[in-house]
This record gives structure tokens, C-alpha cells and sequence, in this order.
């Protein structure tokens, strides 16, 4: 409905650029529609597209516009002209005003959950290779009533006979069963929403019967992509070379580390890189914040990746061999830390983790267990909530569902884990006020010490 | 179609070159890209985003490619854009003229701080 709705509005940008670039565009909106959800994302499309639509009308498709001023080697100022805006730009930006103010109370009605991304045991894990709700539109699935309760049959089944707690699993599959029956999944013809809404009925079940918040249990997820049938060939020696080399090339993920004003260490990390390849680089980049007097660590672009370099990391922050709790059963990542590391000076320093909404998997491990033990203050978005620590099953071509099927470790933390939940900042600002949030912050603990 | 004048280059195409210097990109993935790299600031609609790579292809700094070099994140419904060698020293030359002005920026005191 949403997306329909913009690309109802793209027909008020001019015939021109409909003609030349309309289906991109559509295709764009159906993207940008498909992982922005939520009212606050929703509003900021429209807000996104009503500028651009002015901006196109009145700015970007007239021919004949002057050139920018320019003075080679100085700064340039943008000269805005203040002809008279043409009088379809005017209708056009009344009618949208109109349709977005008309369009609120559907925003107000509530969402289903947004589709998980399929990355389970990214790293060291089983993966879903494929299965990318990132880089394609979401489709219509079958309207075939038949294919909705053969797919809801096939969840329930796995869920039952693969689920750690057979008798939960039974509860669960008989739930979506039930649902299914009520006619409860039949409007729902987009696939992406079909899976978010079975997600979010598991959640639902699994909080009636007791299982606490943050567990995982399963998750559906839609792949656009047909799912592969079978396991990723084993790299050979040279994809492992040039996978390798092209993560030294990009500096094992590190995009940015620094010494701020006041002797803060900065470090940005866009994902774990695996360790073998990448473990004298992280070493490199923590001896050079050892003598920081506070340290920010940005995960906000941290889609995860390996938990042995994130428990590389947290080595360096502790004094002693410091458990961190994994979720995964026979995880090949150490359960301790490697503490205490030789000629470190950053065990009493204070940390400051910047988290966002797409911080997730292996960092959510590592901003979880920093909470947890109280080591670092975390300062963001709340993490996105995807602990990947099932196993992966093929349903259809397109569906499959990670499932606990062994036990988790025991965990000694109060709060259980990180699934759907993400974990909470200590201070909650948008991601583009975390980092400011933390440096204010550092700067004043460095000063103090 | 308009046609967008490059020199300088604005704001826009500059940040669509920079989003192409690693991989070829259709349309959304280019807009997300853009987002990234100024840490969420710039959203580039859909009018300015085809509007700026109109105007990059006309003047050679981009090109629309059937596929893109990593054939297996090849989607047919889209349309691809890899930068071309003119489009590089494009966007070098805007870098440099930026630099320039954070050259005088921090001479000038109005910028501190070794982060930027």
C-alpha cells in the first residue's frame, strides 16, 4: 500500500524524467520502502521524496540553468535563483501536501516487523547464502491460498520435530497452525511481510510460554534470490589468498583510527574480520590507542562478521581471562579472553561503544558482553537484534528459517541474550548524535583522570 | 532531458562518483552508499540521483554497464554504472579543491582537531 502510494507521487515529477528514468525510480522507492519501516522511516521517505520532487521540479529539469559560481581554489557558494516558481510545480507540491497529509493515518496503523536479514553463523556458522533482504525489492509471493498454508505446514513441522524444547516447538507449531486456520496470513500477499509477521507471532508464543526475551528460537526469513539448495563449495587455497588479501587491502575493516583532542582513541570498525588473516592488524590497531586516556569504539556500521576478533578485542580491556557469554553450543570461538595482554595500558581506561540500528551479530556479542559486565558505557541506537546462532533450513525456493535445535550455553547475564530485542544503549541517541554523545563524554573522563 | 552543467562539480555528482571508485552500483545501492559516506546526512532522491547520473553519462565520468564485474550480484531488473577513467580524475580534482579549502579552513582556525 505504502509503496504503491509513492509511486503514485512519482507521476508528479515531470513526463521527462518519468519517461527516461521512471521504472528506476519505482524500483528505487520499493526499495528504500521495503527496509524503511517503522512511522519515524516512513515519514522520513516522504519527507525525502517531497524535497526531491520540488527540487526536481523546480530546480533539476529546467533547461537552460546558469552554472554554479566557481573560483578556482577557494570555497564555492551555490547560487539559488529566485525566478518565480512555474505554476504545475506549485499544483504539484499542493497535491503532495495533500496526499502525504491524507496518507498519516495510514502511517499511524501498526507495521509488521521488518524481514531479518539472512546471515546466521555468519563467519563460522551455517550461512544463508543468498538469502539478502538488503540488496533486493521484496516480491509478491504466491497468492495461491494453497502455497501460504503449505509454507506455514513446512514451519510448523520444523519447528516441531527440530526445536531444542520438543514440546515448545509442538506449542509453537500448533500457534501458526492455528493462525493459518483463523485466515490470519491470507492478506498478507507481499513475502517479506509474510515473514515478518510469522517472526513476530513465534515472538509472541514463546513470550506466553515463558522463554525470556532475547532467546533465540527461530527465525523466517524471504530471500527475493532463489536460495541455494546445498552448503557453499569449500574455498580453495587462492579464494582464501585473495579474500585475505583484499581484507588487508581494506585494512581488516578498521576505517578509521585516531587520537582525538584530549587524548581520546577513536576507532571505527565496519565488521570482524577473520581472525587468521586478520589478527597482527588488530593487534597494530590496539597498540595504537595504548596509551589513550578514554576510548571510542564505533560499531555502528558493524554488521558483525568473526567473534574471534571481537574477542580479540575485549582482551584488551580487561585484566584477567574475562568470560563472554556466545550463544551458539560448540562455538569455535574461545569462551575467555585472552587477558591480561602484555605492555597493555587500557585495562582501567573508560569505553565508550557507539551502537546504531545496523550494529549486529558478531558486534552485538561484543557491545552485549561489554554491557553486561559493565566495562563500557554504549552510546547509540538499540542493535538490531540478530544473534544468528541457529541452524539454517531450505523450505522453498525462497523461504527458509534458522532454528535452535541444541540447547544454548547458560548464560550468567540477567538479560538472556539479544534476539529481536537488540541490546539497549546506556545512552540513547540517534547514530548521528552517538558519536559527538561519546566524545563529550570521553573527553570529560579523560580530563578527570 | 536537462542537462546538468559539471564544472565545478556538484555536490551531488561528486558523491555519486565517490560511491562508484570501488564497484559498479544500480541505482538504490548507490543512494545507500551516499548515505553511508556521509555518515546519513545526504539521501539523494530519486529525481537528483537519475538527474546527476544523466548528466555524469552525458559528460563520460560515468557509464551504464549490462553487468557489473562481480557476476553474481548481477540482478536483471537493474541498471548498472561504473565510473570511467574521465569520472576518476573528476572526482580527484574535486577532492583536491576540497582540501584546499580545508587547508585554509584549519590555517584559518575554523576547523581544529587532528580527526579532520
Amino acid at each position: 500500500m505504502f509503496e504503491r502510494f509513492c509511486a503514485l507521487l512519482l507521476r508528479i515529477y515531470p513526463a521527462e524524467f518519468r519517461r527516461a528514468y521512471g521504472r528506476e525510480a519505482v524500483q528505487l522507492i520499493r526499495d528504500r520502502a521495503c527496509h524503511e519501516r517503522g512511522f519515524f522511516l516512513r515519514v522520513r521517505l516522504l519527507m525525502d521524496l517531497t524535497i526531491d520532487l520540488f527540487a526536481t521540479s523546480l530546480h533539476g529539469w529546467q533547461p537552460g540553468k546558469p552554472l554554479l559560481a566557481r573560483i578556482d581554489g577557494a570555497p564555492r557558494f551555490d547560487i539559488i535563483e529566485v525566478h518565480r516558481p512555474r505554476s504545475e510545480a506549485l499544483a504539484a507540491g499542493m497535491l503532495t501536501s495533500i496526499l502525504i497529509f491524507a496518507s498519516f493515518t495510514l502511517l499511524f496503523q501498526p507495521k509488521a516487523l521488518p524481514n531479518a536479514p539472512a546471515q546466521l553463523g555468519k563467519g563460522s556458522g551455517p550461512g544463508i547464502p543468498g538469502a539478502d533482504s538488503h540488496d533486493s525489492a521484496q516480491q509478491a509471493v504466491a497468492t495461491d491460498p494453497e502455497a501460504h498454508h503449505k509454507l506455514i505446514a513446512a514451519i510448523a513441522a520444523n519447528l516441531k520435530q527440530l526445536y531444542v524444547d520438543r514440546a515448545i516447538g509442538q506449542r509453537l507449531a500448533d500457534a501458526l497452525l492455528a493462525y493459518d486456520k483463523n485466515g490470519e496470513y491470507e492478506s498478507l500477499d507481499m513475502a517479506a511481510d509474510l515473514a515478518a509477521r510469522i517472526n513476530k507471532d513465534i515472538q509472541t508464543t514463546s513470550r506466553a510460554l515463558g522463554i525470556p526475551r532475547g532467546v533465540f528460537i527461530a527465525d523466517v526469513v524471504y530471500s527475493a534470490r532463489p536460495l541455494p539448495t546445498g552448503p557453499p563449495p569449500p574455498m580453495t587455497a587462492e579464494m582464501r589468498e585473495r579474500s585475505r588479501a583484499a581484507l588487508l587491502q581494506q585494512n581488516c575493516l578498521f576505517e578509521t583510527i585516531e587520537t582525538l583532542p584530549h587524548n581520546v582513541g577513536y576507532m571505527k570498525l565496519n565488521g570482524f574480520a577473520d581472525a587468521t588473516s586478520c589478527q597482527e592488524t588488530t593487534s597494530r590497531a590496539m597498540a595504537s590507542v595504548n596509551n589513550v586516556d578514554a576510548l571510542i569504539v564505533d560499531l555502528r556500521d558493524n554488521g558483525g562478521g568473526f567473534g574471534d576478533t571481537a574477542l580479540q578485542i575485549a582482551g584488551y580491556l580487561f585484566d584477567r581471562p574475562t568470560y563472554l557469554y556466545d550463544p551458539r553450543r560448540n562455538s569455535p570461538v574461545p569462551a575467555r579472553t585472552a587477558s591480561p595482554i602484555s605492555g597493555n595500558k587500557l585495562v582501567d581506561k573508560p569505553v565508550y561503544v557507539l551502537t546504531s540500528s545496523r550494529t549486529q551479530s558478531a558486534a552485538e556479542y561484543f557491545v552485549y558482553n561489554l554491557k553486561m559486565l559493565k566495562r563500557a558505557t554504549i552510546v547509540g541506537e538499540t542493535t538490531a537484534g540478530h544473534q544468528h546462532s541457529g541452524a539454517f533450513h531450505r523450505i522453498t525456493d525462497h523461504f527458509g528459517m534458522g532454528i535452535q535445535e541444541a540447547a544454548p550455553p547458560d548464560n550468567p547475564f540477567p538479560v538472556k541474550g539479544w534476539e529481536v530485542i537488540g541490546i539497549e544503549p546506556d545512552v540513547k541517541v540517534s547514530r548521528t548524535e552517538a558519536f559527538d554523545a561519546a566524545r563529550k563524554l570521553a573527553e570529560s573522563q579523560a580530563r578527570r583522570r | 532531458m536537462p542537462k546538468q552543467k559539471l564544472n565545478p562539480l556538484p555536490a551531488a555528482a561528486f558523491q555519486i562518483l565517490m560511491s562508484l571508485a570501488d564497484d559498479d552500483l544500480h541505482g538504490y545501492e548507490i543512494m545507500r552508499r551516499v548515505e553511508e559516506q556521509t555518515d546519513g546526512r545526504t539521501r539523494i532522491g530519486p529525481g537528483t540521483l537519475y538527474s546527476s547520473i544523466q548528466a555524469l553519462l552525458d559528460a563520460g565520468f560515468v557509464a551504464e554497464v549490462a553487468s557489473r564485474s562481480n557476476e553474481d550480484l548481477n540482478d536483471e531488473r537493474r541498471r548498472y554504472y561504473r565510473m570511467t577513467a574521465a569520472g576518476r580524475k573528476a572526482a580527484r580534482d574535486e577532492a583536491e579543491r576540497l582540501a584546499d579549502v580545508l587547508r585554509v579552513a584549519r590555517a584559518k582556525k575554523i576547523l581544529r582537531g587532528e580527526y579532520v
